[in-house]
């Protein structure tokens, strides 16, 4: 009987992909470097950036686009490996920023103290409030989420308090503008890297372990809601530590800290970057931020460019650009005959 | 009536089919028996089409590659590549492992779902051939389908693939995790059916015994490959198909 | 009634007293009650629906029991109690529908357990809870379990093993953080019956390291290998409690179980 030819394209891991598994990562120049590469091209690019920038207004871009970032990885931290879509990034930035500029300003304290300080109490009190949240699951937790940031605006606008619409003016600005451009840089370097480390410890494990299958984690004696709330915290911490940043930077905080663009890019930049890779979303956010910049001419417009943008990513190619990316450069593919 | 030949179905590098070519005649009842991961499942996929669609979710996802070769054969045309809508509309309906009927709705619902191909004579009547096989569901017809037990939810399953007028009826290890009592009772069902309608029926399971009776030709599959074939009785007669298969 | 094994010790393991519970409008279990002494393997069995899983689900609390009391070791559970507190103080379980952490290679299953309090507290099953180092362990508790060590199976994903080394998997996932007590939701589903027969000997192996078994099943011959003692629910109503043969001797569990269907006895 005539066999028919049929061919197969085939995925494999590169050789040297294999080969840098584990310990003989360091048995060659070459092996170190497939590493090394894409870790120094990342932080190494991130640290050049506000160099190359042509004027100190994309300088300061750069650094709004930090801050989102911060939210972004926060982000894909709790919705791919806890399993908590999040919307609540304005809530984070707008309460790290609140409670920089009310010391700053109405305490006096200052600024080398204030992005300490509201960056963990900040934590601390956004973890408390969202905890009350934690046990829902999907879509209603992050709808739950996503009042928080509005029911804040109101909340400040109704009583007044605060500044209310006009905000609160007079937040001292960074010293110097090279730390407010590297600061939020190397924040953002170490948050990924420590992040990335977090994920591949036990706790992480345990992160995964509710994302995937939280009945079976409730059956070992854990309790899902501390995992969840330790998570929700990290997450806080980076936000509170963006909106802090933020205040300083614009020398004021208004309600526009507890803006709704700080909780959708993250989840737009999730899609566009590649969820579960934590550069990917960062670099979804380098796309993204300053796009709605060069966008900001067409006004209102720019959300249409957004959807088309994300719809076609969605459509085209879901997996995300770090997910691609990242299997491109670790695999190669060949037709096999079967 | 289907005729596969050298199917071969990849997940990434993975063979999950290798080389299998079987032939169901119209108005038979084949089984397909295998132990776990033989690929039973898979072979069913692969005949109503769904394998298509996961493959199409997981490239879209970045997932694994999902390759599917060979050729596929229903009444005299090649549908290897037909996609489960075209395939379901021509008659070919999978009951799915596990039953997977739709929790939150009734069962009176679910069943109507099923028909949504047919006519509404067609569906007004096959709910009555329904309730008529499957007694127990007659009482059932308001409970939501999460409530109901094994046995019900396989009988519910069993109704909705009817709904859509099947002509190859795919039966994926209906008996799991059922008691002999509701095992039984639904051996006899799928008979019956199969006599009433003239349905042609493929079942895989992997405790063959009680599925046996009704078996006009079986198929045994290993590894992924299929190892050995015959009739019911052949089948029966080979002592290591007996120990394995049959837990005799 | 059929004698347990430790009887003559003051308490028994776990007491269920006057368990029911309603899901709308369905009577899912209606005033069970029963006894685990230490050391037995008792057996529950009924026909579909009879309320088996829920009764599972009402002892280790992933559903809310309408009414009733239970007792483990002496110590009342109240019926809020969320789950990840009944399986910290002992009692294990595993689920109808496998769950493994499907991302996560075989033996990292075994780090979450591991991880709980209980396990460093009691210094869990082959001591990784306290010092050990987990990776190892769990490597040794899948090694018990039946997983090859030399082979690359402790290493495989857990969405890539096959359903007999899931059920090991759950298995082994309940003996990580030491239990009294571990209830089994029909762990023979799904296996043939040479699979089957290579679990009975890990069986018996836990009930001599002193773990109590509660066996909820379908396989019938199967299951009375083990147990010394099988309870019978039907509709939600225990109808007859004793050794396997007492029990199956009993008229009202053969017309349950088996109609008056002659060819279902035979088959059964």
């Amino acid at each position: 009987m005539e066999r028919e030819e049929h061919y197969r394209h085939e995925r494999l891991d590169r050789g040297i992909k294999v080969r840098t598994e584990g310990i003989y990562a360091v048995s060659s120049w070459v092996e170190m470097s497939y590493l090394l590469v894409p870790r120094l091209f990342l932080i190494l690019g991130l640290l050049a950036l506000p160099l190359l920038m042509p004027t100190a207004y994309w300088q300061r871009v750069i650094s709004i686009v930090c801050i989102y970032a911060l939210l972004a990885v926060g982000f894909d931290l709790l919705a791919h490996f806890v399993g908590l879509v999040s919307l609540g990034g304005g809530f984070f930035v707008g309460v790290g920023g609140y409670l920089a500029a009310i010391m700053n300003v109405y305490l006096g304290v200052p600024l080398a103290l204030t992005v300490p300080i509201a960056t963990l109490a900040g934590g601390i009190i956004c973890t408390l409030l969202l905890l009350p949240c934690l046990p829902l699951r999907g879509v209603y937790f992050a709808i739950a989420t996503l009042m928080y940031p509005l029911i804040f605006t109101r909340l400040i606008e109704a009583l007044d308090i605060f500044g209310g619409t006009d905000g609160i003016v007079g937040v001292s600005s960074w010293p110097n503008p090279w730390i407010e451009r590297y600061l939020i840089i190397v924040i953002v370097i170490l948050a990924l890297f420590a992040i990335r480390r977090l994920v591949n410890e036990d706790f992480g494990l345990l992160m995964r372990g509710v994302k995937d299958n939280d009945q079976a984690v409730k059956a070992s004696g854990i309790s899902i809601t501390s995992v969840k709330a330790v998570a929700v915290f990290i997450t806080s911490l980076m936000g509170c530590f963006g909106g802090a940043y933020l205040v300083h930077i614009y020398m004021w905080s208004g309600l526009s800290q507890f803006a709704l663009d700080f909780s959708i890019i993250p989840i737009a930049a999730t899609v566009i970057g590649g969820g579960g890779t934590l550069v990917g979303p960062v670099l979804g956010t380098f796309i993204l931020v300053p796009l709605s910049e060069i966008l900001r001419e067409f006004g209102t417009l720019r959300i249409v460019f957004y959807c088309v943008i994300l719809v076609i990513f969605i459509v085209f190619k879901s997996e995300g650009i770090m997910v691609y990316a990242e299997r491109k450069y670790h695999q190669f593919q060949q037709w096999v005959k079967v | 009536m289907l005729n596969i030949t050298d199917l071969m179905v990849f997940y990434e590098n993975m063979v999950a089919i290798n080389n299998v070519s079987m032939k169901c005649d119209e108005g038979q009842i084949l089984g397909v028996f295998g132990a776990n991961s033989a690929g039973k499942s898979t072979l069913c996929y692969a005949i109503s089409g769904i394998i298509l669609d996961i493959a199409k979710k997981e490239e879209m996802a970045g997932g694994e590659r999902i390759s599917v070769l060979g050729k596929i054969e229903y009444k005299g045309s090649e549908i290897s590549k037909h996609k489960p809508s075209r395939r379901s509309r021509n008659g070919i309906i999978l009951c799915p492992e596990r039953r997977r009927i739709f929790p939150e709705s009734s069962v009176l619902e679910n069943l109507r779902i099923g028909g949504y191909l047919a006519s509404r004579e067609q569906a007004r009547a096959t709910i009555e051939y329904v309730f008529e096989i499957f007694q127990p569901l007659r009482h059932l017809k308001k409970r939501e389908g999460g409530f109901l037990s094994g046995g019900e939810q396989q009988m519910l399953a069993i109704g909705r693939a009817l709904m859509a007028q099947p002509e190859l009826l795919l039966l994926d290890e209906p008996l799991l995790g059922l008691s002999p009592l509701i095992q039984i009772t639904l051996v006899r069902s799928v008979k019956q059916i199969r006599k009433d309608r003239g349905i042609t029926v493929i079942v895989t399971e992997q405790y063959a015994r009680p599925v046996l009776p009704i078996v006009d030709y079986g198929y045994i599959l290993e590894n992924g490959s299929a190892v050995l074939e015959g009739k019911g009785d052949e089948l029966m007669d080979n002592p290591d198909v007996r120990a394995a298969y049959f837990g005799i | 009634m059929g004698e347990g094994v430790n009887m003559d010790s003051k308490r028994p393991l776990l007491r269920v007293e006057r368990f029911s519970k309603s899901f709308g409008g369905v009577q899912a279990l209606l005033n069970v009650s029963f006894d685990v002494w230490e050391g037995d393997v008792f057996g529950i069995i009924g026909p579909n629906g009879s309320g088996k899983t829920t009764l599972v689900n009402c002892i280790t609390s992933f559903v809310k029991r309408d009414t009733g009391d239970l007792h483990f070791k002496g110590r009342a559970l109240k019926r809020g109690i969320p789950p990840h507190k009944v399986a910290d103080l002992g009692i294990a379980r595993t689920f109808q529908i496998t769950r493994p952490y499907y991302s996560l290679p075989a033996y990292k299953n075994l780090i979450i357990p591991l991880l709980s309090a209980r396990a460093r507290r009691t210094g869990g099953w082959r001591g990784g809870g306290k010092h050990g180092d987990r990776d190892t362990v769990g490597l040794d508790i899948l090694e018990e379990i039946g997983f090859e060590r030399d082979s690359f199976i402790p290493y495989k994903l857990a969405s890539a093993l096959p359903t007999g080394y899931l059920k090991r998997l759950e298995l082994a996932r309940c003996l990580a953080i030491r239990p009294d007590l571990v209830i089994c939701d029909e762990i023979f589903s799904g296996l043939s019956g040479s699979e089957i027969a290579t679990m009975t000997p890990l069986i018996e192996k836990l009930q001599m390291e002193g773990v109590t078994l509660i066996m909820i099943e379908h396989r019938l011959r199967e299951l009375f290998r083990v147990a010394n003692r099988v309870m019978v629910l039907n509709f939600g109503v225990k109808i007859s409690e004793g050794t396997s043969d007492q029990v199956m001797a009993d008229e009202k569990v053969k017309e349950a179980y088996f109609g008056s269907d002659q060819e279902v006895m035979d088959y059964a």
